[in-house]
């Protein structure tokens, strides 16, 4: 029991800690997509419960508008440094507004996180984001769905995420140069009742609320993301996020 | 060296050299096109990658150059590799932006002064 209740926390946090896209924030959600035909290879490192994750991402366009990637994590949470759940994605930005210089865009997410347990926790991850990016700031907004299926007796709860990111262009932007973003990201979850042997667990739930300065600097093809997330307020039975940090190299090609 | 011969020496000097390369300048100039695109939807510098790359596939692209704060591309071909405006387009659009107006000239169209600096 006690090793199917450690695969279901590791997989939650893994699950919620790495849902990074191309130039978007690193905890949060973004609409924004590659070119067609464009590859994104990258890595992200995360502090979780004491131990540290490494995610290889993969993304390439399929058009304009839609971009497909996969990850492999890995991390040392059993004390040796082993493969996770592996993750397929997607996202297919259905609406556009370009103007000089900004773009508010709103696009469709999905992902699905395979347990490499027989009885571990497999997820579906599906939303919407959307907001604006302009040479100054940017605003994001994110919402999304994450149905759990496992053959495990304790079955986790059902969980609904959204975040809310502002961001700031301090200098002026330029392509010949280094170029800077900062992020304050705002995040949110409500974890539904889990249940064991289809029993709802009663002391399980809740919600639980953090918030990440985050930044993003690039130099055209390459990009460095990272942040610190601190756990602001939780409700119920689950707990929010303990002080973690998250480092991510990514590049275009 | 009188100065005479001297003054005679340096007017040969200009007359092989630099007549020569001004001429083979215009020659060049007049057998590139100049172009610049208007595209909406730039705002960073990480997503403008792939317009250069999309646009650097052009058969013969030369002197690439983006400005994403006024919002353009300029880059120039040699004439005889013809680009249209809908092709133009359908690259700005299949690098993630919108294009709002192209221009192609015989003639340099932007004022480099004014626009960011590579250096």
């Amino acid at each position: 029991m006690k090793k199917i209740i450690g695969y279901v926390f590791i997989t939650i946090i893994i699950l919620f800690n790495v849902r990074t896209y191309a130039h978007e924030p690193i905890y949060g959600h973004g609409p924004h997509v590659l070119y067609k035909g464009g590859f994104a290879p990258g890595i992200v490192f995360n502090s979780g419960m004491g131990f540290l994750e490494t995610e290889y991402e993969l993304e390439y366009g399929l058009t304009s508008k839609w971009t497909i990637g996969a990850a492999v994590p890995f991390s040392n949470a059993a004390g040796s440094y082993t493969t996770e759940n592996y993750l397929i994605k997607s996202k297919y930005r259905f609406y556009t507004d370009f103007g000089p210089g900004s773009m508010n865009e709103i696009a469709a997410f999905g992902g699905y996180r395979f347990s490499k347990e027989t009885k571990g926790v497999n997820a579906l991850n599906f939303g919407i984001t959307g907001g604006k990016e302009s040479i100054d700031w940017y605003w994001f907004a994110s919402a999304g769905y994450t149905a759990k299926f496992t053959n495990a007796n304790l079955n986790p709860g059902n969980e609904i995420n959204y975040d809310l990111t502002f961001g700031y262009r301090p200098f002026e932007i330029s392509y010949y140069k280094p170029d800077l973003v900062i992020f304050l990201e705002f995040l949110g979850k409500y974890q539904k009742k889990s249940s064991l042997n289809d029993n709802t667990i009663n002391n399980s739930g809740g919600s639980a609320w953090a918030i990440a300065p985050t930044f993003m600097l690039t130099y055209r093809n390459y990009a460095l993301r990272a942040g610190v997330e601190f756990g602001l307020a939780d409700n119920g039975y689950i707990k929010k996020p303990n002080t973690n940090f998250k480092i991510g190299i990514e590049t275009h090609l | 060296m009188k100065p005479n011969n001297l003054l005679k020496v340096l007017l040969t000097l200009i007359i092989l050299f630099i007549i020569p390369v001004s001429a083979q300048n215009k020659s060049n100039n007049s057998n590139k096109q100049y172009v610049k695109l208007e595209v909406e939807g730039l705002a960073c510098p990480f997503c403008a990658y792939g317009l250069e790359k999309k646009i650097n596939k052009i058969n013969g692209v030369k002197n690439f150059h983006v400005d994403i704060k006024n919002g353009y591309v300029t880059f120039n071909i040699p004439k005889e590799n013809k680009v249209d405006k809908s092709e133009l387009k359908n690259i700005v659009a299949d690098a993630g932006f919108s294009l709002k107006s192209a221009t192609i000239s015989d003639k340099p169209l932007a004022d480099k002064k004014k626009t960011e600096n590579k250096d």
